[in-house]
């Protein structure tokens, strides 16, 4: 008896750094947040419960919407941008030729420095109405472009830089890539199947639990994008780049309604959890396991 | 037969050539950051591109070295280097210390608190950052250190744990058991036995916490506000605010002295850092 229970407390005491900080900094702020939520708070003076006031203030919010509107279009042009160039990335690096680490290495090198703020500033430069890019362009006789000042091209050029950091869903891609046989692309092409359609019937196939992971993460990122909107465009112009978490950290942090901020969190979180609990759902009509294979289907 | 190896020969020629483009388009924009950096003004954006500077100048460095007053960049690094090796020590032990328990243990709620941990890897920053602001405003860490590494003490982040955990399943539980009979206590499995078996993926979470608090800006953004006590990411976006459009050599010298700690450990540690963060999408 004594020594089960030295045994239970054996474990909490190893797993005793997470549960306090799960306990302190995420359980309890959670539920915290989940109140304020409902409450007009603006950090000088204490909450005070309004209900679903702050829901109708949301909902007849144009700038929710905007905002809302924005980092989905920026989703939904990003993820797939940059999941494809990734898948086309690895296909080109999963061969066995001299010097091939030498060529990963560098693709991977944009994932590993993209989150720093110095690339975000880097990318500004390059961009700007004067930077690299237009000076090429004057250069060969061609129309400056206005990729960050202009509010029609701001949001698509924040999508295209994106796609720079494929690196991450590149190597996952790969080490996907190297795990299928080789014999089936050997058989496949004694059958007669071109490239595209052993693309098609094994590679796509086959890759499709991977790029169900990487297809989550990059939903996941992309509807919590802030650092380039901040920090190359603050959000402008005339607001056509104010991502949603720019929306909601200027509402705590410049206008301190704290109340709202945290409501927008929330309805963050639970449009994050729909979008991820829809890929899972949706996921049993084309993600394709290997256990599949052996009970015969194709 | 002959012909099929020539054609596979020139797929080969067509493959590098393609690869290579594609390695500048990856590399170009931090090379022409680095090189830029010491062009005079005039230079850096003249067309034809200097590949190489004609004349050198160091000044951009000199003028951004004291970008802030009395604050100089040897400060910033220091804060920085002080937040990122506090932070990186205190997750390596924290983090290797839960997933141990994790793995190895059995106590009462575990599978519980374990859905727990992963349920927390969907949960955005977002949602905890009032109330974290007013416990760190309660518990007086706010424009402290301490509110940007406390984190790392609590474990460092759920998929740290996790991917740590992931490792240590695969070790076989004859070390643990033999260890057991030969006496030794849990905490000596853990600190004895296993965490030397961990340096694969401890390499894997070192680079990872290291550049997640390297390039964290969130965090500091919110809870700091003394200058003297800015890290790297706070450092050059306030100087970037005021200096405005007229300091574009400075701001490129400033940038690039951001980025160069990063791909120094880039190049030290890729190879082994690269294959860690393949496998964690095939695992789980």
């Amino acid at each position: 008896m004594g020594k089960t229970w030295k045994r239970h407390l054996e474990g909490y005491l190893f797993i005793g750094p997470w549960f306090i900080g799960f306990l302190v900094f995420m359980l309890i702020p959670a539920g915290w947040s989940l109140y304020l939520a409902f409450t007009d708070f603006s950090f000088l003076k204490p909450p005070v419960w309004t209900g679903t006031e702050n829901v109708r203030k949301m909902l007849d919010s144009d700038v929710f919407w905007k905002s809302l509107r924005i980092t989905s279009v920026y989703a939904l042009l990003s993820v797939p941008l940059h999941l494809g160039t990734a898948l086309l990335a690895a296909m080109a690096l999963n061969v066995k030729i001299r010097g091939i680490g030498f060529y990963r290495t560098v693709f991977y090198l944009p994932a590993f420095v993209s989150s720093s703020i110095g690339v975000a500033i880097m990318w500004k430069m390059i961009f700007s109405d004067s930077g690299v890019v237009n000076a090429v362009l004057t250069g060969i006789g061609l129309d400056r472009v206005k990729f960050f000042n202009s509010p029609d091209n701001a949001l698509y050029t924040l999508v295209g830089i994106n796609a720079w950091v494929l690196g991450t869903a590149m190597l996952i891609f790969l080490a996907g890539l190297q795990q299928i046989p080789r014999e089936l692309y050997e058989s496949a092409k004694v059958d007669g199947a071109g490239a595209a359609r052993r693309f098609r019937s094994i590679t796509l196939p086959l890759l499709t639990p991977v790029i169900l992971f990487n297809l989550i993460l990059g939903i996941i990122n992309a509807m919590q994008v802030f650092t380039n909107g901040f920090v190359i465009t603050r959000g402008g112009p005339a607001q056509s780049t104010y991502f949603y978490v720019l929306y909601l950290y200027e509402e705590a942090f410049k206008f301190f309604r704290m109340g709202y901020a945290s409501l927008l969190a929330w309805v963050l979180f639970l449009i994050v959890l729909l979008l991820t609990l829809l890929t899972l759902r949706s996921s049993s009509a084309w993600v394709f396991y290997e256990t599949e294979m052996k009970g015969g289907k194709r | 037969m002959r012909s099929s190896s020539f054609r596979s020969a020139a797929a080969t020629v067509v493959l590098y050539v393609v690869l290579s483009l594609l390695s500048l388009l990856f590399v170009f924009p931090l090379y022409w950051l680095v090189v830029s950096s010491f062009k005079p003004l005039s230079a850096i954006f003249r067309i034809p591109f200097e590949w190489w500077p004609v004349d050198w100048t160091f000044k951009h460095y000199k003028d951004g070295w004291r970008f802030m007053g009395s604050v100089t960049f040897a400060r910033v690094y220091l804060n920085t280097a002080y937040v990122t090796i506090v932070s990186v020590v205190a997750t390596v032990f924290t983090s290797t210390l839960v997933a141990f328990g994790f793995a190895r243990l059995r106590f009462f709620g575990k599978n519980a608190l374990f859905v727990a941990l992963l349920a927390t890897m969907m949960l955005p920053t977002q949602v905890t950052l009032v109330p974290t602001f007013l416990i760190f405003d309660y518990l007086n860490l706010i424009d402290t250190y301490a509110a940007l590494y406390i984190g790392a003490f609590f474990g460092g982040g759920a998929f740290y744990i996790f991917l740590i955990r992931q490792f240590i399943m695969g070790l076989p539980f004859d070390l643990d058991e033999s260890a057991r009979l030969d006496g030794a206590s849990t905490f000596r499995i853990y600190w004895s036995i296993i965490l030397p078996l961990c340096s694969p993926v401890l390499i894997t979470i070192v680079i990872l916490s290291f550049t997640w608090t390297y390039n964290d800006f969130f965090t500091p953004l919110i809870f700091l506000s003394s200058i003297e006590k800015f890290t790297v990411p706070v450092a050059i976006n306030t100087f970037l605010d005021e200096a405005g459009t007229g300091k574009v050599g400075v701001a490129i010298a400033m940038t690039t002295l951001s980025v160069v700690p990063l791909l120094a450990v880039f190049f030290a540690a890729q190879r082994r850092f690269m294959q860690g963060i393949a496998t964690t999408g095939l695992k789980g």
